[in-house]
Parts: structure tokens; C-alpha cells; sequence
């Protein structure tokens, strides 16, 4: 089999999530799905992956709240404060997710205490950067 | 297949360190550079080690404040202050992880009969950065200015992979999985937040009570929060530390007491053939039995948060090894930038077992006098976090307590096994095996 060395992952991967779709990759030799995308499958090392958009259904496992200043700088104040936290994915994957709606900013440790919530993620334009976005589903 | 045991012996047998503090407002730091720093550290080691300078067969040098440095090659910085021209050198960006890999990098080429004696070192200036222009000449490098949190922020961002990172951290920030891992230890042995509470509450009592009689930590001298708490009016000192006026929460669940102290500071050990070491010391030598050190993704992606196989993978390399069974450990040492590694560290290592650490860490039995002792001398979160040089003073605080030289702090007995986590952006993850010599 001749690899293809050519790939894009990292433009691919944002291009995508800035038409609302969040995506990763599916290992066509053991069938894992993975996220981030990168060229090499995380699970059995083999390299004969194929992109896939994931159903944007998942748990929440973790919440934390961010209440500011924005470590990653002023241009995202705007969206604080807000909770974030770690979600499942349904095909599997787990990834932080930056803005978690529907959450008790004020109750954190109770919140926590409710998990998993089931969520939807879309994706939002933040200051120029799409990020995924999930929404508790109560 | 390959056997993964280096064929001759490897020990330390030099230990060195600056005092902590801030270039800009210690008097014992004040005005210094890293290089000053650098030579202080190497320089105490030697002498500890009974060597010199000329002894010396390569160098290893902790890289990742080469930014603050402007430079891209800090060993040869190292070469040309240290008398070392013509020597061997190494730049490594290992960030807080450093120590496992400078050790790795030593031991090959001493195990490998090219050399004898190498030192792994590191330098680093948190607290303070370059006037604007130094970078054109105007001003000497010892001019500094306070750093600003952002700046800071963005050293400690450029440790990782940021493809994928930037737009999705940049909110949570860098502290994002600490908090994350002590919320998934809660939930997974069904603690309540009161329990957790007390747990870190009770990891800062003890670590406080080491740092303050250590003569290098930054609160040397000072009380511990037992005083403290009476001071304040407070017979329970678990009742101060959960005072908010006292120890308020910084980002719940971690207080105040909770999180590292950045500071200034250089660190280096001395490592030789172990049977060569009698030529130079009568110290006993501790010998590196295992070492292993990985990297992989940013943060873990399976449900069990605390699950990271990076964690799995290098410890198993490392006590295979040295043949550990974990039973076999007296003390053990952790990067604790916070207070949350201490709940899953202890039993990654099987120091102590799976739900129990942080029932030990409220018992306050992880202080040096306790059953399980961890990082007496403080840790990063009173000792003072100057990043890789604190991994390799976390490697000098578990050699001198194997060589019954830590005064007060010492515990008894004398630790015959100690095992060292190292764990740095990136990330990156090490783990160090020492056994003391007569008791191998």
C-alpha cells in the first residue's frame, strides 16, 4: 500500500469546524475513532485512517467554571464567565470541551455531582477561533 | 531481545542548589543570571561529590527557560562558565520533567564506558525577564523587570502541542487537568468535597512543616500552618486552613495553600560509575537502579480522566529496570505544582494503594515523620517551583534523605528505596528508581 504523506490534519480539522462540523478520524484496520486527527492511529499504531464527522452527541463527565481573566487572553473574555469540562463523545473519543451551556456556574460542586449529563455539541466563532460548544441536554 | 539494564553501575553522588527566591527582591539572588545561578548549583555539587571540575566528562542543561536566556544552546553557556570547553554538552527541553531524562542521557554514557562523571543541571528565572532592550545590547542581562502573568502564561503554553490546543485551551488555561484530576479522583472513589478538602488541605500542613526547617526553601524560617493557626486563633488547624479569610480558594477545589510558589533557582546533580565513586566520596552512593521517560498527548482521552498510558508506560519501564516491587519504596517524591498530583501519583507509583492517598494526605502521614512519607522538603508548593531545576532538587531531596542528611526532616529510618515522578508540559513524564548502594 502506498501511504499518502500529503495530508492536511490540522487545516482540514479547522475548515471543518468552521462549517459547524466537528471531526476526527476512524482507523480503518481496528476500527477506533480518534480525536485529534493526526497521522498515526493512537490505538494500534497502524497509519490507514479516514476522516469522520462525529454525531456531536456525548456525555459530560467533568465541569469546571472559568470565571476569568481568559488565559488564553482578552479576545476571550467575551464569552466568560462560562463552564467548561471534559466530554465522551458517542463514537468514543474524549475531549475537553471550552464552553459547556446549561450549567450552574454557581453550583459546581453539585453540578458535578449530577454527572454524566448527556450534551449536543455545535460549534461557535469566538474572536476568530471556532470552538466546539456543548449543550447540557437535562 | 534488548535487556534495558545499563551494564555498569550508575550513582549520584553530588547534589547542589542554589537557595529559592526572586532575582529581583532576594537578597541572595539579587541581580544575579541564570549563569550565576547555574555555576552556583554545579559548583556546590562538585565540591558534595568530592570531584573536579576537570573530572567532569559532559554536561546536561535543562533548556526550557532558553527563551528568558535568548538563547537556543544553554549547554554551551554552560561550557564556556564552568571550565568545561572542550566537553561534551547537552540542551534539553524537558521542562519539569527534566530530571528523568538528564538522568537517562548520563547513565548511557557513563553505563556505556565513554565517561565517568556527567552532571545534569538547570537554571531558571521565573520571576523576572529582560528589559526590552537587551535584546539590542543597551542593557546587561543582570537588568530584569517583573514578568508579567500573560508573558509567564505563554512560556508555559509554547511546553505544548498547540495544533489543536490554542483555540480550545486557551480557556480553560494551563491548570485546566489538575482540576480535572481532582474531580475525577473524587468521583471515582465516591468522596465527598469535605474529604477532598481536607486531603489537599492536609498535603500543604505537611509539606509546610518540611519546607520551613529546609535552609534552601523559600519559607525557611518561617512558620508552618500549625503555628499559623494558633497564631490566628485557631485551635484545629484543619479549621484555618479551611478559614477563607486564611486559605481561600484560588480555583475550587484548590486553595490558596494548594498551589506552587514560582521562584528563581538552580539545581545539579553529580552522577559517576558506582565503582568508581569510592575514588571520590565516602558518601554512599545512590544508585540509579531504573529510569524512563516518555511523552505523548496533551491530556488524557479516555473516560477515567486519571488515566494517562504515557503514566503506565514509563513506570513499568522504570521498575522493570530496577526489578521494583512497589512495597520496596520508603519515600517517594512528585512535580507537585498542585496539590492534585498527590492524590493520584502515590498510587500510579504503588506507594500506597488505589482510593487510600488521600486518607493518608488528611492523616498528615505523608510528612517526613509520617507512615508514608512525600516530598519533605517541601515540594514545589512551599519548597518554591523554579521548573526543571525543582525536578532535579525533587532527585536531591530523596538522595539526601538515602543519605541520612536531612537534619530534622529526616526520616527514620533511612530510606533504602525512593522513586521520584517527574512531570513537565508537553507533557512529559518521568520516573526515577534509587536504591542506596549497601542496600542493594
Amino acid at each position: 500500500m502506498v501511504l499518502d504523506f500529503t495530508e492536511r490534519y490540522v487545516t482540514t480539522f479547522y475548515e471543518n469546524l468552521a462549517k459547524g462540523k466537528l471531526v476526527g478520524q476512524k482507523c480503518k484496520r481496528c476500527g477506533s475513532y480518534q480525536f485529534f486527527p493526526i497521522p498515526v492511529c493512537r490505538t494500534c499504531k497502524g497509519t490507514d485512517l479516514e476522516w469522520t464527522e462525529f454525531s456531536g452527541k456525548g456525555k459530560l463527565l467533568l465541569v469546571q467554571a472559568a470565571k476569568g481573566p481568559a488565559s488564553g487572553g482578552p479576545r476571550f473574555d467575551s464569552i466568560l464567565p462560562c463552564a467548561f469540562g471534559v466530554v465522551q463523545l458517542a463514537e468514543g473519543p474524549v475531549i475537553f470541551c471550552p464552553v459547556i451551556e446549561g450549567i450552574d456556574l454557581n453550583n459546581i460542586p453539585e453540578e458535578n455531582r449530577q454527572l454524566p449529563l448527556y450534551v449536543e455539541i455545535t460549534t461557535r466563532e469566538v474572536a476568530g477561533n471556532f470552538i466546539p460548544v456543548a449543550r447540557a441536554l437535562r | 531481545m534488548t535487556k534495558r539494564k545499563w551494564e555498569r553501575g550508575v550513582s549520584i553522588i553530588g547534589c547542589g542548589m542554589t537557595k529559592m527566591g526572586t532575582v529581583l527582591d532576594s537578597p541572595w539572588l539579587k541581580g544575579m543570571t541564570e549563569r550565576e545561578l547555574l555555576a552556583w548549583a554545579v559548583m556546590e555539587a562538585v565540591q558534595d561529590a568530592g570531584i573536579k571540575i576537570d573530572d567532569i566528562d559532559s554536561i546536561v542543561v535543562g533548556q526550557f527557560q532558553g527563551d528568558q536566556m535568548k538563547t537556543k544552546c544553554i549547554h554551551a553557556i554552560a561550557n564556556s562558565w564552568l571550565g568545561l570547553e572542550g566537553k561534551p554538552g547537552y540542551s534539553l527541553v524537558h521542562a519539569c520533567g527534566l530530571a528523568a531524562a538528564g538522568i537517562t542521557i548520563a547513565g548511557n554514557a557513563i553505563a556505556s564506558g565513554m565517561e565517568d562523571i556527567v552532571v545534569v543541571s538547570a537554571t531558571s528565572i521565573t520571576s523576572a525577564m529582560f528589559d526590552e532592550d537587551f535584546q539590542r545590547y543597551r542593557k546587561h542581562p543582570g537588568i530584569r523587570k517583573p514578568i508579567p502573568w500573560e508573558i509567564h502564561a505563554d512560556y508555559l503554553y509554547s511546553g505544548f502541542d498547540q495544533a489543536y490546543d490554542n483555540p480550545i485551551t486557551g480557556i480553560g488555561g494551563p491548570g485546566f487537568r489538575e482540576i480535572f484530576t481532582i474531580l475525577q479522583y473524587a468521583k471515582k472513589y465516591h468522596l465527598t468535597w469535605e474529604e477532598i478538602d481536607d486531603a489537599l488541605n492536609g498535603a500543604a500542613i505537611s509539606l509546610r512543616r518540611g519546607a520551613v526547617i529546609h535552609p534552601k526553601s523559600l519559607v525557611y524560617g518561617q512558620d508552618d500552618f500549625e503555628t499559623m493557626a494558633k497564631k490566628a486563633g485557631f485551635d484545629d488547624v484543619f479549621e484555618y486552613m479551611k478559614s477563607p479569610r486564611h486559605n481561600p480558594f484560588v480555583n475550587w477545589p484548590l486553595r490558596k495553600s494548594n498551589w506552587k510558589v514560582m521562584c528563581d533557582g538552580a539545581a545539579a546533580i553529580v552522577l559517576c560509575a558506582t565503582e568508581e565513586a569510592s575514588k571520590y566520596t565516602s558518601k554512599t552512593p545512590i544508585e540509579v537502579s531504573g529510569v524512563y521517560h516518555t511523552g505523548g498527548f496533551p491530556c488524557p482521552t479516555t473516560p477515567d480522566y486519571n488515566y494517562h498510558p504515557i503514566e503506565e508506560i514509563t513506570v513499568r519501564r522504570a521498575y522493570e529496570m530496577a526489578d521494583l516491587d512497589p512495597s520496596e519504596i520508603d519515600y517517594f517524591g512528585l512535580h507537585d505544582f498542585n496539590l492534585s498530583w498527590h492524590l493520584i501519583d502515590p498510587e500510579i507509583a504503588g506507594y500506597i494503594p488505589p482510593g487510600k492517598s488521600w486518607k493518608y494526605l488528611k492523616d498528615l502521614e505523608t510528612a517526613f515523620d509520617g507512615m508514608k512519607p512525600i516530598q519533605t522538603h517541601g515540594g514545589e508548593i512551599h519548597f518554591g517551583d523554579c521548573y526543571d531545576p525543582a525536578s532535579i532538587i525533587d532527585v536531591i531531596e530523596a538522595v539526601q534523605q538515602m543519605r541520612g542528611e536531612c537534619g530534622e526532616r529526616q526520616i527514620h529510618p533511612v530510606p533504602k528505596c525512593a522513586v521520584i515522578f517527574g512531570r513537565g508540559t508537553g507533557p512529559v513524564f518521568g520516573v526515577t528508581v534509587l536504591r542506596r548502594k549497601e542496600a542493594l
